[in-house]
C-alpha cells in the first residue's frame, strides 16, 4: 500500500501534471464567471481531452476544473449580482452590497481565501471518509448493490427538485437509454434501431456533452447579458485600502469559514443535494450564531464566507459515495465516472485494490489542488472579471462549435456528433418542460451495473424478488429509500393542500 | 389555464411514450445467449419504462388536481410563468444538425468557416473585419489544436 501511495504522490506531483491542474483550475473559474456555464459544462466540454493524458493527468484536469469552477461563479456574484453559477447564489447577499460599498476587491479576495480554507478540509474529509468508508464498502454484494442504487436515486430524484414525478421520469429514461445495445447478462441486442454502432451502447461523452452543454448554449442564443463596465469597476474599487483582506480578519471568519465547510462536507457526500444548497444552510447557520444578524445581507464578510465556504467544502466529499461505493452523489460527480472509464479505471469497492495510485493521485491532487487554487485564484480575478466583458456573441458561438469538435473527438466519428446534437435537443426539450438532466445521467451512468446487479441478485435467490427481505443491508436501503419517498409525498400533499387553501382565503379576503 | 393544459399534457405524452415503449418490449424477442434461472432481457428495461409511464400519469394527476384547485379559487393565483420563447435555441440546434451532416460532404474546413460566419452573423456580431477575421482565426485554431496537436483525422471534404 504505501508503495501506491508514493506512486501516486509521485504522478500527482510531477511538473505535467500540476500544470494541467493550473489549466483545469483557469478554465473552471472563467468557465463559471460566464454566465449559463459552469464546472458541469466545462468538464463535459474537455472530458474528450482527457483520453489523450494519463489517468492521474486527467484527473488532474478535472479536479482543477471542479475546484475552478465551484469557486469562479462568485466572480458574477459578487460584481453583477448575477451568480454565474447556482452555487454561488449565496454569495450574492453580502458579495454584492460589498461591492456597491467600493469593497468588490475585498468580497473577492474573502471570496477566494474562504474557498480555499474550505477546499484543503473538504480535501481531508474525502480523504478520511474514503478510507473509512472503502473496506465496508467490499462487503457490498449485488442485492445491496441494487438496493443502494435505489436508495440513492430516490434520494437524488427527490430530495431538491421541484417534481418528484419529474425525476421518477427522467431516471426511467436514463435507465431506459443504457439497456440500448447488448444486455450485460445475456448479450441480447436491445433497442439498436439498426444502427450498428449502437450495438455496443450509447457512447457515453458525446450523450454528457449533448445533454449537459449543448442545452445551455442554445438557451443563451438571443438573450441579452449585463457586462461589468470600466466606470463600474472602477467604482467598486475605487479605495484601494478598502480592498484590503488583513489576517485579523482572516482569523475572524476563521471558525465561520470552518463550521460552514463542516456543513458543505456533510451536505456533500449525500446524494443529490449540492453546492447550493451547503451554500445556503452555512449561510443560515453562521446568521443564526452571529452576534450581528442584523448585519447580514447588507454586506456582512462572515455571511459571505459562509456561502464560499460551504459551497467549496462540497468538492471532495461528493466523490466518497464515487470512490467507495461507485456512485456519483452529484452530476459533476458522475463525470468523473467516463474519465476513469476512458483509462480503464472501474469506480466502486474495487477500486483501491486494483487502482491504488491512481486513487491515491487522486487524494494528493485535492491537497496540492488547494494550494494551485490560492495561487490561480489571486492571478486571476482581475481575467476573470474581464472574461465578462468579452462579447458573449462572439463566446457563446466558439463554445459552441467547440462543443461539437469536442463530441466528434471523443468517438473519432461523425455518429458522435450525431448523439451529442439528439441528447442536446433531447435536453433542450427536458429543460423547457421541467425535467431535470441529472437524475436522467446518473441513471444512465449507473445503468449497466444496476442491472447486472439486479440480474445477478435474481439468479442467487433463484428469481424470488422476496430474497431481498433476508438481505439485512439490502432491506435497510429499501426502507431508507421508502421513508424519503413517503416524507417527500407528505411534502408534496402538504404543499399542495396549502396551495388550494391559500386562493380561497385570498378570495375571502 | 394553458400552463395546466401544458402540464396535463406533458405528462399525458410521457405516459404515452413509456406505455409505447413497454408494448414494444412486450413484442420483442430478445434471448440472447440466456443463462438458465436468470432474469429475461425484457425486465430492466420494462422497469424502468414503468417508471417512465408511472410518472407522467402522476403528472398528468398533479396537474388535473392543481386545475381544480384553482377553479375553486376562482383563478385567483392563476397565473402562470410564461414559457421562454422556443424558436431561437431550436434555429440553431436545427443548424446545428445541418452543420453535422454538411461536415462529411465539405469537410472540417469548408463547413466550419460556412457554420462559424452563420453563426456569429445571426447572434449579432458586427462589422465583416471582426466576422472574417473571428471566423478565419477561430477555424484555424480548432484544426491546429485537434489535426495537428492531438492527431485527430477531421472530417475531409473535396478538397483534402
Amino acid at each position: 500500500m504505501a508503495g501506491e501511495l508514493l506512486q501516486g504522490i509521485e504522478q500527482a506531483v510531477r511538473w505535467d501534471t500540476m500544470l494541467l491542474l493550473a489549466v483545469g483550475t483557469i478554465v473552471g473559474d472563467l468557465a463559471a464567471a460566464i454566465p449559463g456555464l459552469s464546472a458541469i459544462q466545462a468538464i463535459a466540454l474537455l472530458l474528450p481531452f482527457t483520453a489523450y493524458l494519463s489517468p492521474v493527468g486527467a484527473l488532474a484536469l478535472l479536479v482543477g476544473i471542479y475546484k475552478g469552477g465551484c469557486f469562479g461563479g462568485s466572480t458574477t456574484a459578487i460584481l453583477l449580482a448575477t451568480p454565474g453559477t447556482a452555487e454561488a447564489s449565496a454569495t450574492v447577499l453580502d458579495g454584492y452590497p460589498m461591492a456597491r460599498q467600493g469593497m468588490a476587491g475585498k468580497a473577492l479576495r474573502i471570496a477566494l481565501w474562504s474557498s480555499v480554507t474550505a477546499d484543503l478540509f473538504a480535501a481531508l474529509v474525502l480523504i478520511f471518509g474514503a478510507a473509512v468508508l472503502a473496506p465496508y464498502a467490499l462487503k457490498i454484494g449485488p442485492p445491496e448493490y441494487f438496493a443502494l442504487v435505489v436508495c440513492a436515486l430516490t434520494i437524488i430524484g427527490l430530495v431538491g427538485q421541484a417534481s418528484p414525478a419529474r425525476s421518477a421520469v427522467a431516471v426511467g429514461l436514463g435507465f431506459l437509454l443504457a439497456t440500448v445495445g447488448q444486455d450485460p447478462v445475456h448479450g441480447a441486442v436491445r433497442f439498436d434501431i439498426g444502427v450498428l454502432a449502437l450495438t455496443s451502447g450509447i457512447p457515453l461523452v458525446p450523450m454528457i456533452i449533448g445533454l449537459l452543454a449543448i442545452p445551455e448554449l442554445l438557451d443563451q442564443f438571443g438573450k441579452r447579458h449585463r457586462s461589468v463596465s470600466v466606470e463600474q469597476m472602477r467604482a467598486f474599487l475605487r479605495d484601494p485600502e478598502k480592498q484590503r483582506f488583513t489576517l485579523a480578519e482572516y482569523r475572524r471568519c476563521l471558525p465561520t469559514m470552518l463550521r460552514s465547510s463542516a456543513v458543505g462536507a456533510v451536505i456533500g457526500a449525500l446524494p443529490g443535494l449540492g453546492g447550493a444548497i451547503a451554500a445556503f444552510v452555512s449561510y443560515g447557520v453562521a446568521r443564526r450564531l452571529s452576534k450581528h444578524p442584523e448585519r447580514f445581507g447588507k454586506g456582512e464578510m462572515e455571511g459571505l464566507a459562509a456561502a464560499e465556504a460551504g459551497d467549496s467544502a462540497t468538492v471532495g466529499p461528493t466523490l466518497i459515495p464515487l470512490l467507495t461505493l461507485g456512485i456519483p452523489g452529484s452530476g459533476t460527480a458522475a463525470l468523473f465516472i467516463p474519465a476513469f472509464l476512458l483509462h480503464g479505471v472501474q469506480v466502486g469497492p474495487r477500486v483501491f485494490a486494483d487502482h491504488g495510485p491512481v486513487v491515491y493521485g487522486l487524494f494528493a491532487l485535492f491537497v496540492i489542488g488547494t494550494a494551485v487554487h490560492a495561487v490561480v485564484g489571486i492571478g486571476i480575478r482581475a481575467a476573470a472579471a474581464r472574461i465578462l466583458a468579452v462579447p458573449p456573441n462572439l463566446l457563446y458561438p466558439a463554445v459552441l462549435l467547440m462543443t461539437l469538435v469536442g463530441a466528434y473527438t471523443a468517438e473519432t466519428s461523425l455518429v458522435a456528433v450525431g448523439v451529442a446534437l439528439f441528447f442536446g435537443g433531447l435536453g433542450m426539450v427536458m429543460r423547457r418542460f421541467g425535467f431535470p438532466p441529472i437524475p436522467l445521467l446518473i441513471a444512465f451512468v449507473l445503468g449497466g451495473l444496476t442491472e447486472t446487479a439486479l440480474g445477478q441478485s435474481l439468479l442467487l435467490f433463484d428469481n424470488r424478488l422476496s430474497g431481498f427481505l433476508e438481505r439485512p443491508l439490502a432491506l435497510a436501503f429499501f426502507a431508507l429509500a421508502a421513508g424519503i419517498a413517503l416524507v417527500a409525498a407528505r411534502g408534496a400533499w402538504q404543499g399542495a393542500r396549502s396551495r388550494e387553501r391559500r386562493p380561497a382565503a385570498d378570495q375571502r379576503a | 389555464m394553458a400552463g395546466l393544459t401544458r402540464e396535463v399534457l406533458t405528462g399525458g405524452v410521457v405516459a404515452l411514450v413509456g406505455s409505447a415503449v413497454l408494448a414494444y418490449i412486450r413484442s420483442q424477442e430478445w434471448t440472447g445467449l440466456a443463462l438458465a434461472g436468470g432474469m429475461s432481457p425484457k425486465l430492466f428495461p420494462g422497469l424502468a419504462a414503468a417508471a417512465m409511464t408511472g410518472g407522467g400519469l402522476v403528472i398528468v394527476v398533479a396537474g388535473l388536481w392543481r386545475a381544480r384547485s384553482r377553479e375553486a379559487g376562482a383563478g385567483v393565483g392563476a397565473s402562470e410563468a410564461e414559457p421562454e420563447a422556443a424558436l431561437p435555441p431550436l434555429a440553431l440546434w436545427l443548424g446545428s444538425v445541418l452543420y453535422a451532416a454538411l461536415l462529411p460532404h465539405l469537410g472540417f474546413l469548408a463547413a466550419t468557416p460556412l457554420f462559424l460566419f452563420s453563426l456569429i452573423v445571426v447572434w449579432g456580431v458586427r462589422g465583416w473585419a471582426t466576422r472574417v477575421c473571428f471566423t478565419v482565426g477561430y477555424t484555424a485554431a480548432l484544426f491546429y489544436v485537434f489535426e495537428r496537436l492531438l492527431g485527430v483525422p477531421l472530417p475531409s471534404g473535396p478538397w483534402g
